[in-house]
């Protein structure tokens, strides 16, 4: 583990066509059989750096040097046959096919012109065998668990004889029992000679697994060291340049009404899984509500529910004193007093083509003063949009730039001012400030506090537990589309004791709970 | 009525309507094979008409039947290229590159055809050869059978055996699978080395071959000249045939053989007084129809659409 | 980088443009290659002769009339120029409504024969009386247009029908049935081929100039590209339809009704779509006179394309493609050259204008050298360092 290197990336740069600098004279090396964290706020370069290592994207320059010789990545293609491997945070599986199909895509066992189905599923065992990964070969992937989606995406570039295995923010979807057999899996991989570069912003987990850091900051690298020789008070620092205090002041809570109320809520998916199976709580003014749980135990359909996307199957549910109907939409919700900051920003939280006035009036863009008798003014919309970005410390020039320029945190901060102004009483922030840096992440977290001070309320649906610790006055934790847990002493818990409901481990009865 | 019933039902109305659906089911199985990997190919019609004139003009000018056969079906495969090149390499929006081949066939095979032998519209002046229909011994001694079944056109036979060779190329070979896996996922198959550029360049080159075979046999099947247009919208139709059948081979040839009878039918049903402009609309009313109410089976079916997987959605950032 | 973006796809479009130019050339220039005797020089000579006389046709013949005599100009092409461009800038803006929805209603050539057949029977009877007479024919046809263009866009909006399937049928069916409707009921049987019975007089279009029936129709056009521009870019329905367009999630997260939109823009470039026709018929002809579709909806989508969805650019666009085409139909009647030689033109440009990657190395290029210059050089922190 010295002096071996297994990889080296010299001088690296990288400039889109939009004129974004991801990557400014990068510099990395990879000892052999190490696990190396790369680590860095989002929009430091670090995705985009392991993007070029695995080929996906070229460097504009710079030059790589991998088990001794200088290599062209220029296609996975190549970047596979070099020996190198890269498990994706988004997976990269085809849903209909199967997971032996998946695992054999672009190798596939041939008879005459034919496919030999049997040597695959032969091959597929005989691999995660050796592995010690075991997954379901013959079961389409659309039908199986995260976890097990990312064993086949591992076993993926096993089976293509990766070395050098890159895993992209691997545990952003992994319960804390996956999170410990995933690590377990990698010690035992470095073990049998393979290279790990881990891309987290997770200071604990490289802690605990890495022993060589990379710190990456706004598309260059901040420094190099061993895991061993720094805190992670030192590992944050070179990550924002400042001490990150994620302790946040608060007040002690002040209920008041109850804004939001939800009582037996189910909803039956299309496959025929029921992920909400009677849920019920209620909101009042000046707390915020935390909502824990591992994806997919239903949070998604609650916060879709909730916000009028999704139609709900039985259940009463009352914002502000307004019943929400069976066939409802986001318009109603939002008109009920209710705003929504969304999880996933790009897919629905903005209008990436248009500009920063387009999308941050988007809720109010036919009242006053946007708008009189159906005609717009964009002076208006623009000078609202400029006063926002002074407000928010949106990093941009001007409130008339296309949003899809700026940076990830930045556009959460379009979304969030656009949802904090928007005049709600009740705000739904669903994973607020996931994928941004933390000085973004902290700017969103205290508003979200400020809201609650300000007698309106908040649910937070989070899968930073840090998080939900820190921000929330009650957590409740769904498995499973159950409530199982009301914790509303959320300074007398911890992660342990959150990670032990939300995995099913353990459940408290009715009265435990209490008063939801 | 009873006669338009006994006009419909005869083995004259039948071999039209396999007549008609010949070209319709190759352009729609090249259809098939385009929508799997991703990139729809609505250029069927226009690469249907420039093979149709190829035929014409290389049997015409060179006396060699299989000479023309094989350009127009090279000049297909090429057109196909030229939309995989601009789609995949330059980026344009394949809708729109495929209206701009389109245009190019319909003005362009005119051109060409004035340019070569100074007739524009038709080519009458031209003595183009035809693709003979095929009497398959033996069977065609069989007593009602043998006239179902012998007799068709050569590139009826064809197509008919080509049904059976798109599915197997599509499920049980690994280009289909890749194909499949590009068009599902195409960030799967380019994170697994195949690439996705590739794969499609070849799918969309094989619907261009199929659809040649169809033009090829508008041209030179049961007629030899080639004229304004002649292929009529069977491209567009061999596209909502597709829509009907999906992704598998035989549903698609099920929707061609629909249209293709529908069409047939229209034929004969004028002689009945019937205004040709509304059985010539009829099939294509009914496809509006029929996918309506495919729609709208799809949308009670899914209206409970939960999120596919949550965990899929995790933003890029 | 929104300025130098604009820059590119100005420069992109001239290209294009001129690359299509210049394959127009050659192909001219291979077809005037004289056959027989002569020495491969002088065939050269003769065919570059050829192709020059052709050229010097094609892009001046509207504006120019070359005699023996000299130049002077061709106000007869002119006026064709201005007249044909009519319809298809109507046609380009409906094209733009849809496009910007990102809904590929490709139906405006049904909507606009459809609309322009049973709008006839109104110019046919419809007593006489000018202005008034016209603003009703032309409402039938918007009506038509729209109501037409509904059917697609229920289908979508309601049964997440594809557009592009339902649109593309009902061409088909709008053709026969304005076809069925012209031979049944406003046949004018006294005539040679299939036409219509002639309209009131006092309905057709008032004309700017007697002899070579410049009517106006242009101003008609223009008048609705202002509203239509208005439209899209200052009110909120126009701001409604962009959202659905860019991101139809956040317009619905956003309020925005997404079914009624869907429908609505669909109703919208229908109606638009409807007038392009019989504005012709009103203007130009004074019946009904197509026996195949002429094709002015596909032309819309070109012109669409071509400005961008933006509709101050669809009457560039337009009147540059009818330039053209006059151009191109001068050119054949004072050549052996076939007109159809604009739709490979029109091909052509079409492909390289929505190639995003046409030209982009060279954009990206300058964007590296600019970046690369404005880079202050940092080193990397040893752990341990104070900053």
């Amino acid at each position: 583990m010295e002096g071996n290197l297994i990889l080296e990336m010299k001088n690296i740069w990288k400039i889109y066509p939009n004129g974004v600098v991801a990557n400014r004279d990068m510099n990395l090396s990879v000892n052999k059989g190490e696990i190396h964290a790369l680590l860095g706020e989002n929009g430091a370069g670090k995705s985009t750096l392991m993007k070029i290592l695995f080929g996906i994207e070229q460097p504009t320059q710079g030059e790589i040097i991998f088990e001794g010789s200088k290599v062209d990545i220029s296609s996975p293609h190549k970047a596979i046959e070099k020996g190198i491997g890269m498990v994706h945070q988004h997976f990269m599986l085809v849903p209909s096919l199967t997971v032996a199909e998946n695992i054999i895509l672009g190798m596939e066992p041939k008879k005459g012109f034919s496919m030999d189905m049997n040597e695959a599923y032969r091959f597929v065992q005989e691999q995660s065998d050796l592995f010690g990964l075991p997954v379901p070969s013959r079961e389409k992937v659309k039908d199986i668990s995260v976890g097990m989606k990312q064993r086949v995406e591992i076993i993926k570039t096993l089976v293509r004889g990766a070395n050098l295995i890159i895993l992209d923010e691997p545990t952003a979807v992994l319960t804390p029992q996956e999170t410990v057999d995933l690590f377990k899996a990698l010690k035992n991989l470095t073990e049998k000679g393979k290279t790990i570069i881990f891309i987290t912003h997770k200071l604990n987990e490289v802690k605990e697994i890495a022993q060589r850091i990379t710190v990456t900051r706004r598309g260059r690298v901040v420094g190099t060291a061993q895991v061993k020789d720094i805190t992670e008070i030192e590992m944050s620092n070179m990550m924002v340049g400042r001490d990150v205090d994620i302790r946040i002041e608060k007040e002690p809570v002040r209920t008041g009404e109850t804004l939001m109320e939800v009582d037996q809520l189910e909803f039956t998916r299309s496959d025929g899984v029921k992920s909400l199976k009677g849920i019920s709580f209620s909101l009042k003014e000046g707390e915020i509500l935390g909502v824990a749980g591992v994806e997919g135990n239903g949070q998604t359909e609650l916060v879709q529910i909730i916000t009028g996307i999704l139609p709900r199957e039985s259940g009463e549910i009352i914002l502000n004193g307004v019943h929400l109907p069976l066939k409802t939409n986001p318009g109603f919700c939002r008109n009920a007093g209710l705003s929504h900051i969304p999880s996933d920003r790009m897919e629905r939280g903005v209008a990436s083509d248009s500009t920063i006035s387009e999308n941050i009036i988007s809720d109010r863009f036919n009242q006053m003063p946007f708008a009189k008798r159906g005609i717009l003014d964009w002076k208006e919309a623009n000078r609202f949009g400029g006063q926002m970005i002074n407000e928010f410390d949106i990093r941009t020039d001007s409130p008339k730039t296309q949003i899809k320029m700026l940076s990830g945190g930045n556009i959460q901060k379009v979304v969030v001012a656009r949802e904090f102004t928007s005049h709600s009483k009740i705000t739904v922030a669903d994973q607020p400030t996931r994928g941004i840096d933390i000085a973004a992440a902290d700017f969103i977290r205290r508003r979200l506090v400020k809201e609650r001070e300000n007698n309106l309320a908040v649910l937070l649906i989070s899968a930073d537990l840090t998080e939900l610790l820190e921000v929330a006055d009650r957590i409740i934790v769904l498995y499973k589309g159950e409530i199982v847990a009301h914790f509303k002493q959320v300074k007398q818990i911890n992660e342990t004791v959150l990670g032990e409901y939300m995995l099913g481990i353990k459940q408290m009865s009715r009265e435990e709970m209490g008063d939801l | 009525m009873n006669e338009m019933l006994q006009g419909i039902l005869s083995w004259d109305f039948i071999a039209a309507g396999i007549r008609v659906t010949t070209p319709i089911l190759l352009a729609a199985l090249g259809a098939l094979v385009a929508e799997s990997a991703g990139t729809p190919n609505i250029a069927l019609e226009g690469i249907m008409l420039i093979s149709a004139f190829i035929g014409v003009i290389i049997s015409g000018f060179t006396g060699s039947l299989w000479l023309a056969i094989l350009m127009g079906i090279i000049v297909g495969i090429s057109v196909a290229a030229v939309l995989a090149y601009f789609a995949l390499k330059l980026k344009t929006d394949i809708i729109l590159a495929a209206i701009a081949l389109n245009i190019f066939a319909s003005g362009g095979t005119i051109f060409f055809l004035a340019m070569l032998t100074g007739d524009k519209g038709s080519s009458a002046s031209v003595n183009s050869l035809l693709i003979p229909n095929i009497a398959i011994p033996v069977i065609d001694k069989i007593p009602v059978l043998g006239d179902i079944l012998s007799g068709h056109h050569s590139i009826t036979y064809v197509a008919i055996l080509l049904i059976f060779v798109v599915q197997y190329l599509m499920y049980k070979t690994p280009l289909g699978l890749r194909i499949r896996a590009v068009g599902e996922n195409p960030d799967a198959a380019e994170s697994v080395g195949i690439s996705v550029i590739k794969t499609r360049f070849i799918a969309l080159m094989i619907s261009g071959f199929l659809a040649s075979l169809g033009g090829l046999f508008l041209s030179m099947g049961y007629v030899s000249w080639f004229a304004r247009d002649m292929t009529a919208g069977r491209g567009w139709i061999a596209l909502a045939a597709q829509a009907l059948g999906g992704l598998n081979a035989f549903g698609v040839a099920a929707g061609s053989f629909l249209f293709g009878f529908t069409e047939a039918a229209s034929y004969s049903l004028q002689i009945f007084d019937i205004p040709y402009e509304f059985t010539q609309s009829l099939p294509f009313i009914i496809t509006i129809i029929v996918l309506g109410i495919y729609a709208w089976r799809k949308v009670k079916v899914s209206g409970k659409l939960g999120p596919s997987n949550p965990a899929e959605n995790i933003s890029k950032e | 980088m929104m300025k130098s973006d604009r820059r590119f796809t100005l420069y992109r479009i001239g290209i294009s443009v001129g690359i299509a130019l210049l394959i127009g050339y050659i192909i001219v220039f291979i077809s005037s290659i004289p056959s027989g005797d002569m020495e491969w020089i002088k065939k050269m000579k003769e065919a570059f002769n050829s192709a020059n006389e052709a050229y010097k046709y094609f892009l001046t013949g509207a504006l120019v009339k070359w005699r023996a005599s000299g130049a002077s100009f061709n106000q007869s092409g002119f006026i064709q120029w201005i007249n044909e461009a009519v319809p298809i800038i109507i046609t380009g803006l409906a094209v733009s409504i849809v496009f910007t929805a990102k809904q590929f209603n490709i139906g405006a050539e049904g909507q606009m024969f459809l609309g322009a057949a049973i709008a006839t029977a109104v110019a046919i009877y419809f007593p006489g009386i000018p202005f008034v007479s016209t603003v009703f024919v032309i409402l039938t046809a918007m009506a038509v247009g729209a109501g037409f263009a509904a059917i697609p866009g229920y289908m979508k909006a309601k049964l997440k029908a594809s557009e592009l399937v339902t649109s593309l049928m009902l061409n088909y069916v709008a053709f026969f049935m304005g076809l069925f409707i012209i031979k049944t009921f406003l046949r004018d049987t006294q005539a040679g081929s299939l036409v219509s019975l002639a309209f009131q007089k006092q309905t057709m279009l008032p004309l700017l100039n007697d002899r070579y029936q410049w009517h106006i129709g242009i101003f008609i056009a223009l008048g609705l590209t202002i509203l239509v521009w208005f439209m899209m870019k200052k009110t909120t329905w126009g701001y409604k339809v962009k959202m659905i367009g860019d991101n139809i999630k956040f317009a619905e997260y956003s309020g925005i009704n997404s079914a009624k939109m869907i429908f609505q823009v669909q109703v919208v470039s229908g109606a638009v779509a409807g007038t392009a026709g019989i504005i012709e018929l009103l203007g130009y002809h004074g019946r009904f006179l197509w026996l195949y579709s002429p094709g002015y909806g596909w032309d819309g989508i070109i012109i669409a394309t071509l400005a961008r969805n933006n509709p101050l650019f669809v009457p560039l666009a337009a009147l540059f493609l009818s330039y053209i085409r006059v151009g191109a139909k001068i050119m054949g009647r004072y050549t052996s050259i076939a007109p159809e030689i604009v739709a490979i033109l029109q091909a052509v440009i079409i492909l390289l204008v929505t190639a995003e990657a046409f030209l982009a190395k060279w954009k990206q290029k300058s964007i590296n050298k600019e970046a690369t210059r404005s880079q202050k050089m940092t080193t990397p922190v040893e752990v341990g360092e104070v900053r």
